[in-house]
């Protein structure tokens, strides 16, 4: 909000400018008449708004408590890189993944969701340690290939 | 990107990224099996060098090239398990990485009963390959 007077920014509740000590109105809607002796208002401040319908996964977690009547959507639960991760270097890694991946739908299904909510968070983190575990892995391996075949080819001279 | 409405849920971008990621990483190994200057960086499975125990992924590397060469029966013979699923997962990562763009597949998505006997069934594989014996010999590479 800014002061009417000098035109300096200044916290919505301020009920004076920061900068001239002016006092600030408070704000658009006139206040009721005010006993004398009542602590002075706090300024209105929006009615928490439902969260946006977006792509952020945070806001599942924000959510809580769900309404009774509000299904919120199966969060995501990485289910085929785990497995595919899984078969291809890292089970160490990807067998935990995969058991979280079963738990968020089993949790979904039961009504379950802020477990479904945590499965999916677990799943997410060892489906990463798994994929990067690979990945470290491989280019690893590479490098002492290459080196190996460069060796050979000195070798070879 | 467009700003359809997505009839389940937004999506999440790790599971997008995550999709694209493992898409790469599976197209990167079919390179690796096919590509003749990269065959030798074909890696063996250090599990199986560790222990003499296959792993679940053991002999995919060998069923991929036999499927290159349209050898079904080799291909399932090294891993049955792998052929079979490559193409389910494949379809159903490439739809989570196309999610939100215009090439809409639908996802693939698995009841938590399918989900928990996929699993089972990827553990009991494991283990029954390396059971040499008398139905499991099909299920090790070879």
């Amino acid at each position: 909000m800014f002061c009417p007077a000098c035109g300096a920014q200044n916290d919505p509740n301020a009920q004076n400018c920061s900068n001239c000590g002016q006092p600030m109105p408070q704000a658009q809607t006139p206040a009721p008449p005010q006993p004398p002796v009542a602590p002075p208002a706090p300024a209105p401040s929006a009615p928490p708004s439902p969260p946006a319908y977006s792509a952020a996964p945070s806001q599942y977690a924000q959510q809580q408590p769900y309404p009774a009547q509000a299904v919120p959507p199966m969060p995501p639960n990485y289910l085929w890189q785990s497995i595919v991760v899984t078969i291809l270097c890292c089970w160490p890694l990807g067998i935990p993944a995969i058991v979280f991946a079963t738990q968020v739908g089993a949790k979904y299904g039961r009504g379950d969701y802020q477990g479904a909510q945590n499965a999916s968070k677990s799943a997410k983190m060892w489906m990463i340690i798994a994929l990067v575990a690979g990945l470290v892995g491989s280019v690893l391996y590479i490098g002492l290939t290459v080196l190996g075949v460069l060796a050979d080819m000195g070798s070879s001279f | 990107m467009t700003s359809r409405a997505t009839t389940e849920r937004p999506t999440d971008p790790w599971e997008r990224w995550s999709s694209v990621a493992v898409l790469a990483i599976m197209a990167t190994g079919l390179a690796v099996l096919v590509v003749p200057p990269l065959t030798r960086f074909a890696p063996p499975c250090l599990f199986h060098e560790a222990t003499g125990f296959y792993c679940p992924g053991c002999g995919s590397g060998r069923a991929a090239s036999a499927l290159l060469r349209l050898d079904i029966v080799s291909a399932l013979r090294m891993n049955a398990l792998a052929v079979l699923l490559a193409p389910v997962a494949t379809y159903a990562l490439l739809a989570e990485a196309l999610a939100p763009s215009k090439v809409d597949l639908p996802k693939l998505r698995l009841g938590p009963r399918a989900t928990t006997v996929l699993a089972l069934t990827i553990i009991a594989f494991w283990v029954l390959r390396n059971v040499n014996a008398w139905p499991f010999e099909w299920l090790a590479p070879g």
